[in-house]
């Protein structure tokens, strides 16, 4: 099932005469993560303040579980979470304090000591907020995120700042909320973050979006895979790369395999970020 | 209802832990001690000026403070992507800083009474407090969805409240003949200080229910077009 249906978006803000989003059309099925990727200024926090009912004033449509999303009022937040990049606390009131405070202005509640230890900030639950580091902001952000226990999770660059261990426990917390049903729209600029999350990622450029699949659709669309092969010439070590097309009738590869001391060999293929750039740059 | 009970109960909460709440007590001690030390007919001069400012600033002035507060922290957006209205939390912080310049002003009215026995008539104070707090609170959300920061509306409101009571006191000095008298309801702050004056029972009817009109109509329209029109535009800017 769609849960949005985007219908030619354009939106420009009061004071600027261009579209920072222009005719843009997707969907987000219930369910997935989906992520939208962009260059700094290229319209996604727009695009996911639009969706979240922030910023009015768009042209084209916006359907919210097949109904008109400017017809839905404030109740629509009982079953959305949104994690925003910045600190959104009282830096005077203790971590637990806010997400008490967030939480009761919801009537579905999650249980905040639960969510404050699965973040991993539960032994510092009764520290300021003030006291707290840049990735501990971050963890309680998403925190705040899920105190409605939604179903369906805005998150803007949500492991921005945070160390590699809890980056990871912040995905698999990701992981599990969609495995459970949730659906996640997800802006970034972490391409980790995308290959390791997204369902589908679409990528924003010019206020256009100029290409949506699977991660692995697009590295096999736009991806090269190759082979890399280091072997041992005259005492030093060398490399060579051959693409993994029709690499049995390769005869350079098979000359190397036979003649040379290989040392390593590993395949590869193109990472997101430089299909990311290519079509970026390609569209521009 | 309940959502507008945590916000209010959340701002009382915040008032505390950001000891704005103190720190406005130790102001408000200052002008009881201010209004405990001067002489009976000084503090008969002194005392509609002393209740009038100490709930006027109370009231803009901490109401403009919470918002930029809250906007630096985030937290203003946190709570509007909530099922709250934006409307709810308007309310809210006009409640809350209504009740805190009410209490205040009577505060110092009651330090008027108990150490000069200047007859002040509480029940009109409690109300006529609302008032102008509900018009300072207005004032407030104006000056700070035109302003970048506190220090702006600070600035703001320091010069409005002087502009706008200049008049007065010239009148009162006899420097500006008796007919202008009718030009200065065109103050807010001139109505304003009638009304703290009448507690006292020194105004006519007519004065006080023209002050009491005048702050309601020119209030109203600014907390539609000034403060709920404006107040989203606050929240999202950058």
């Amino acid at each position: 099932m769609k849960l949005y249906e985007v219908k030619n978006l354009s939106f420009s803000y009061p004071k600027s005469n261009r579209d920072i989003i222009a005719n843009v059309d997707f969907d987000v099925e219930e369910g997935e993560i989906y992520g939208l990727l962009g260059r700094s200024g290229a319209g996604k926090s727009t695009t996911q303040k639009i969706l979240i009912r922030l910023l009015t004033g768009y042209r084209g449509t916006i359907l919210f579980k097949g109904t008109d999303l400017k017809t839905y009022n404030n109740s629509f937040y009982e079953e959305v979470g949104v994690g925003f990049e910045m600190p959104v606390h009282f830096s005077k009131l203790t971590g637990r304090e806010n997400l008490l405070y967030f939480s009761k202005l919801y009537k579905n509640r999650a249980d905040v000591d639960d969510l404050l230890s699965q973040v991993g900030l539960y032994e510092d639950r009764n520290r300021k907020v003030g006291e707290y580091s840049k990735g501990m902001k971050v963890r309680l952000n998403f925190a705040r995120a899920l105190v409605n226990n939604p179903k369906l999770l805005f998150l803007d660059e949500v492991t921005n700042g945070l160390d590699p261990g809890n980056a990871k426990n912040i995905k698999t917390m990701i992981g599990k909320f969609r495995d459970n049903g949730g659906t996640v729209f997800l802006t970034t600029h972490l391409m980790n973050d995308v290959e390791e999350l997204c369902d589908r990622v679409a990528f924003l450029s010019g206020g256009q979006i100029v290409e949506t699949d699977t991660p692995k659709n697009l590295k096999m669309k736009y991806g090269k895979r190759t082979i890399k092969v280091e072997f041992k010439e005259n005492g030093e070590l060398m490399d060579k790369t051959f693409p993994l097309e029709n690499l049995g009738t390769n005869e350079d590869f098979s000359e190397l395999i036979k003649n040379k001391e290989i040392e390593t060999a590993h395949t590869g293929e193109t990472r997101l970020e430089e299909i990311f750039i290519d079509i970026v740059k390609d569209k521009l | 209802m309940s959502k507008i009970i945590t916000l209010i109960s959340g701002e009382f909460i915040r008032l505390y832990k950001y000891k704005v709440l103190q720190v406005s007590l130790a102001v408000t001690a200052i002008w009881m001690v201010v209004a405990g030390l001067v002489s009976k007919d000084e503090a008969i001069l002194i005392s509609p000026f002393l209740i009038l400012t100490d709930i006027t600033m109370m009231a803009s002035l901490l109401l403009a403070a919470s918002c930029f507060f809250e906007k630096q922290e985030g937290t203003l957006l946190s709570t509007i992507v909530s099922p709250v209205r934006l409307l709810d939390i308007i309310v809210a912080k006009y409640i809350v800083y209504t009740i805190y310049g009410t209490i205040s002003g009577l505060l110092v009215s009651i330090i008027l009474i108990s150490v000069h026995n200047i007859s002040i008539n509480i029940g009109l104070v409690l109300l006529y407090s609302f008032l102008i707090c509900i018009n300072s609170c207005t004032l407030g959300y104006i000056f700070i969805s035109i302003s970048k920061d506190f220090n702006t509306v600070l600035m703001a409101l320091m010069g409005t409240v002087m502009v706008l009571s200049a008049p007065s006191v010239v009148f009162y000095l006899g420097l500006i003949p008796e007919w202008t008298k009718y030009i200065l309801f065109l103050s807010p702050y001139h109505v304003a200080y009638l009304l703290i004056v009448s507690t006292m029972g020194s105004v006519s009817l007519v004065d006080t229910l023209v002050s009491i009109a005048y702050l309601i109509v020119v209030t109203l329209p600014l907390i539609y077009f000034g403060v709920i029109r404006r107040y989203r535009a606050f929240v999202l800017r950058g």
